[in-house]
């Protein structure tokens, strides 16, 4: 069986990747409005 | 499987209060709550298997097809996100490795796994395709349909994720049969009860499914449900499958199914 230690690595780990994730989408751009009606209608 | 349900729930919380703080470009529908039957589910298919989800299909998305970042990356409406897409959270699409792929419109599901699926690979039953649902979609005429159609017979596995609320509306209110497992005779499929609150046994039972397929069976379908989320309360608990049939019919259905006809066929 899992210990309250190792389950509690594992959820400062999990976090750690959450917020990892997030950063990232927060350092990304935004979408270009050049693009808004890119791949909706057939060219 | 502990470590992908809590990855589900600590996304899914971030998410939610991203969502309420208003930081995330677009509005997300959490999965909390319904952890175990993503988890279980897809834990026992392959790879190159196939899942079509509802548009409550984070939980499905990080097990199955997408890592977090596209996941976020979409959540936040941002230029990489997941497949260049503009739908948000509610549209995950992955076309590729793992074909995978999620619809925002209600009810809509049902008609992807037919059209996922090659015709070689339906005859040979080689690669699967679960569909998940809400229970209140199968009050729409594509439901039955689905489960109607024969020529996707042992390719598809239906999951029910029960949780008792269409939006905010009691299950109760507007069905006249609760039990979906019930409608699962209409259509010949033999049915399994699940709790979805328990990651095993949704992946013992999606294990079984997928098994009886193999040997050639009719689709699954499994009836799944949690729980209580912050999204929507009281939600309770409850949950079926029901299975490609291969063998008799009480064989496959269990005991369960078998004594609750059994008492059926009593009170007439």
């Amino acid at each position: 069986m899992i210990d309250q230690s190792a389950l509690d690595a594992m959820d400062g780990e999990i976090h750690a990747v959450v917020e990892a994730a997030v950063k990232f989408a927060d350092d990304s751009p935004d979408p270009d409005p050049a693009e808004l009606y890119a791949d909706v209608l057939a060219d | 499987m502990l470590r992908r349900m809590l990855l589900i729930r600590r996304f899914e919380e971030k998410t939610g209060r991203r969502t309420r703080s208003a930081r995330s470009a677009v509005s997300a529908i959490s999965n909390i709550g319904q952890e175990a039957v993503a988890v279980g589910s897809l834990s026992a298919l392959r790879d190159d298997d196939y899942a079509i989800s509802s548009y409550r299909e984070h939980g499905q998305a990080l097990v199955a097809a997408f890592r977090r970042v596209p996941s976020w990356q979409s959540c936040s409406a941002r230029r990489r996100a997941a497949r260049r897409a503009k739908g948000g959270s509610m549209h995950l699409f992955d076309a590729g490795g793992a074909s995978w792929a999620a619809t925002a419109s209600w009810a809509a599901t049902y008609r992807s796994p037919p059209g996922s699926l090659s015709p070689s690979s339906i005859k040979a039953a080689t690669r699967f395709c679960v569909c998940f649902f809400g229970e209140a979609a199968v009050n729409i005429g594509a439901f039955h349909e689905a489960l109607t159609w024969r020529p996707c017979e042992a390719a598809v596995i239906f999951v029910c994720e029960n949780n008792r609320y269409g939006m905010g509306t009691a299950f109760e209110r507007v069905a006249a049969v609760t039990d979906v497992v019930e409608h699962a005779c209409s259509y010949d499929m033999a049915a399994e009860m699940v709790d979805g609150m328990n990651v095993l046994t949704v992946y013992e039972v999606t294990r079984r499914a997928v098994e009886r397929a193999r040997k050639g069976g009719h689709p699954t379908c499994s009836r799944s449900a949690p729980t209580a989320t912050w999204a929507t309360p009281c939600r309770t608990p409850c949950t079926a499958c029901i299975a490609p049939r291969t063998r008799s019919r009480a064989e496959e259905e269990g005991p369960d199914h078998a004594a609750r006809r059994e008492a059926k066929g009593k009170r007439k």
